[in-house]
């Protein structure tokens, strides 16, 4: 079998232990056994089979089994699939987490329900509610393989609400469908329909949110490619990382829907530099919203999908679009404007700003990491590592009045070191930052920063 | 004239026009008549984006914002500020007569919102609160409303005829009292000066009178028995009605894409918002009931064709099942 094909043809497929899961879902991860005419490919076969079972995690085990065919027809042979599925097909998880980034706790909670309808999906419930009365709530289901497409189907109804009055004064509602078409690895395609109301309790709101506010549709698709050849996203030392996310809003004969035309851009690269076990890392990122539709240069686009730059971030591992600049508070990078005039409130609230995010972002670092020279550290892999950052956010409506003078003279920049610990579930960060270069009305953080990025 | 503050002049942001009144909403277009009557200069911005929101009308004057939902008003707002106040030359006896006129808006309000909001008007509460909105948050915005409505008015299904009888009744009572002052001899209600008296109820009247709510028992009572309301409205209206605000470039916002400055639209177009004659936007009803047809249509036709596709593909597996023809025969 080594040196030379075993020609062998697949008679027939069984499939055994069942009692939920349909035929078809399962004959479907075989993939094309049945069209496999040596042992070899069909042995490869059973060994991709194998990986799409794992991925569906519906089964408690399986087995696929060859047994000889029919005698009266030689060379070929019956594949046999046993399949445990599990007594109890749901699982639930409760827990608090704290957000050391925004100094807040959060109680979360997720309830699992596998293959309720026999076609290998997964239904979840999640629901999570932070202290300071943020919620979201959601429902959704994934096909992990969809038919004989090869890759899965997702969709989920969602009810969040976020605050963002700290920064922005406004507290923003959605109400949404998603649903994915294509995701795996590489690429995604999904389309989102959200039912947005943003509102201000407080009556604090600059004039510019204050226009915003109230009930809008979001319907729209969104593809996103992503390649990651680097070797760790945790500490990458050596290849690259590419992301492009394209959003096209607007989607519908009905023009009152919101309208607009959203990419960003994420470019990471890693080179090994031999000694300490170090490494450069190299990334920038970009961003770009723009209305469309008629008289589409006088409109303006919406709050809730502009880009927001600042706030504790891991440079390095984070593929997220051109929000990180350390050394810079959460949404304390951009175009800011004064608040409503409240005479008979807090002095400490007046001019105070609201920050109105940017339709076009851009920024880039450099950071080195080398290992520490302790043998402890080394072991845990806990190493150092200094950086430097830069960027810049404008709104479209400054477009008139900008020169390439102004738009570099408006970049913001910070330097930095600390110490970093990789663990399989996140990256953490400890650094202390020095803020190079501000605008005027940027709020800068200074000093030790604490941050946390998933792998 | 009022005093005005030297940072850009005063924006009044209310809901949009229709019917041939420079705001549709009665809430809205209280406020607006009266920094008409107080002489105040000001122009309008268009806010159709929140239409079960109790924060319009709101006044903006620079980093000063007067909300309808805060303590007295857009009223106290100007008065506190010193922008504006119809009441400020009351005599005693004439304020104290103001506030009790005052509590008999309540129940003209009540019996026109209860109009309004009927199911036989419902297209006119579309157009006027949610038109601005897609389909389909609009309808469930509209529907929202009318429950809630519904409920303040401690009107259902049980008590619907006896609780409207019993609106309409305060209502009418209302217009008796407002017609026995007016019958006195001066122009306005309580003085020989618009008050904020005059505001509110030229607004109501207005209102009762321009737009065409289906089977509208106000206006049969304000017609048939109180012609002296309704003269002094038809009186003012021209007047009221008619723009005097410096800025022109008033586009209605609705969702977050729309123009950027709401404060300066062309007069042409608030001209033509404000147009005296019905009949150019009625012809534009059918094209919007395209639109949302279309919409509708539209989001109906994909969620078929997902689903068409979820089911009857399945069927050429559903038979491999059961024909076992999977082999050659040699």
């Amino acid at each position: 079998m080594e040196k030379e094909d075993v020609n062998v043809r697949v008679h027939d497929i069984q499939i055994k232990g069942n009692k939920r899961t349909k035929d078809w879902v399962i004959e479907s991860v075989l993939g094309k056994m049945k069209e496999a005419t040596t042992l070899q490919d069909i042995l490869l076969e059973a060994a991709k089979a194998s990986v799409q079972m794992e991925r569906m995690d519906v089964f408690e085990r399986w087995v696929i089994n060859f047994d000889v065919g029919p005698p009266e027809l030689p060379g070929t042979t019956n594949v046999i699939v046993e399949v445990v599925e599990p007594e109890r097909p749901y699982s639930c998880n409760v827990g608090m987490f704290s957000r050391p980034e925004s100094r807040k706790w959060s109680l979360e909670g997720t309830l699992k329900w596998k293959n309720l309808l026999g076609y290998g999906e997964t239904w979840d419930g999640t629901g999570c509610y932070g202290w300071d009365s943020t919620a979201e709530n959601s429902v959704g289901v994934n096909f992990p393989r969809f038919r004989t497409w090869p890759a899965g189907f997702f969709t989920r109804v969602s009810l969040l609400s976020q605050d963002w009055h700290k920064y922005s004064s406004y507290k923003e509602r959605l109400l949404g469908v998603s649903t994915g078409l294509i995701h795996d690895n590489n690429h995604e395609l999904s389309y989102n329909l959200t039912w947005r109301n943003l509102a201000d309790p407080s009556h604090r709101a600059s004039k510019t949110v204050r226009g915003q506010l109230g009930h809008s549709l979001l319907s729209a698709v969104k593809y996103s490619y992503r390649l990651d050849t680097r070797d760790s996203s945790v500490r990458p030392t050596e290849g690259f990382a590419f992301s492009t996310s394209s959003q096209i809003a607007g989607l519908g004969p009905d023009a009152r829907l919101s309208r607009f035309f959203r990419q960003e851009l994420d470019f990471r690269f890693a080179v090994p530099l031999g000694v300490f076990n170090a490494a450069l890392n190299l990334g920038t990122s970009a961003g770009l919203i723009v209305p469309w539709g008629k008289d589409f240069l006088s409109k303006s686009t919406p709050l809730s999908d502009r880009f927001y730059m600042g706030g504790p971030s891991c440079l390095v591992s984070e593929l997220r679009g051109p929000f990180s600049l350390v050394g810079f508070r959460t949404r304390g990078v951009g175009p800011r404007e004064l608040r409503r005039l409240v005479k008979s409130g807090n002095e400490e609230e007046v001019g105070k700003r609201d920050t109105l995010g940017g339709d076009f972002a851009i920024n880039g670092f450099a950071d080195l990491s080398f290992d520490l020279p302790l043998k402890f550290l080394k072991e845990h892999d806990i190493h150092a590592h200094v950086f430097a950052c830069s960027g810049n956010i404008l709104s479209l409506a400054d477009r008139k009045n900008m020169t390439a003078q102004k738009f570099f003279s408006g970049f913001r920049s910070s330097v930095g070191a600390g110490l970093v610990i990789p663990t399989r579930m996140f990256r953490l960060e400890i650094n202390y930052c020095r803020v190079l270069k501000y605008q005027e009305n940027d709020r800068v953080r200074k000093g030790f920063q604490l941050c946390f990025s998933p792998p | 004239m009022a005093e005005k503050k030297n940072n850009g002049g005063m924006a009044l942001r209310v809901r949009p026009p229709a019917f041939g009144l420079p705001t549709a909403c009665p809430k809205c277009l209280a406020s607006l008549l009266y920094l008409r009557l107080a002489n105040i200069t000001f122009w309008p911005e268009y806010s159709a984006a929140m239409p079960d929101s109790d924060d319009l009308p709101m006044v903006e004057l620079g980093l000063l914002v007067g909300f309808a939902s805060e303590p007295g008003g857009v009223e106290e707002f100007l008065r506190t500020e010193k922008l504006g106040d119809l009441d400020a030359d009351l005599a005693e006896v004439d304020r104290s007569e103001l506030k009790a006129f005052k509590s008999l808006l309540v129940p003209l309000s009540d019996a026109l919102q209860l109009e309004l909001w009927s199911r036989e008007n419902e297209s006119i509460a579309h157009k006027i609160y949610v038109s601005h909105l897609p389909w389909p948050i609009n309808r469930a915005i509209e529907w929202n409303m009318r429950r809630k409505l519904m409920n303040r008015l401690g009107v259902n299904k049980e008590n619907a005829k006896d609780r409207e009888a019993e609106i309409y009744k305060c209502a009418f009572d209302a217009y008796e009292a407002f017609s026995a002052k007016k019958q006195m001899d001066s122009l306005y209600l309580v003085s020989d000066k618009p008050t904020s008296l005059d505001a509110m109820l030229l607004a109501h009247i207005l209102f009762v009178l321009s737009v065409p709510l289906v089977g509208s028992i106000l206006k049969d009572e304000l017609v048939s028995k109180h012609p002296l309301l309704v003269q002094y409205a038809e009186s003012m209206k021209d007047t009221l009605l008619k723009s005097n605000e410096p800025s022109p470039s008033d586009s209605v916002k609705s969702p977050p894409t729309s123009p950027r400055a709401s404060s300066h639209a062309s007069s042409s177009s608030r001209d033509k918002d404000k147009g005296t004659n019905p009949e150019p936007k009625r012809k534009q009803t059918p094209k919007e009931k395209e639109f949302r047809k279309r919409g509708k249509m539209f989001v109906m036709a994909q969620l078929a064709a997902l689903m068409a596709y979820i089911v009857y593909s399945g069927l050429p597996f559903e038979e491999d099942d059961g024909d076992d023809n999977g082999h050659d025969d040699d």
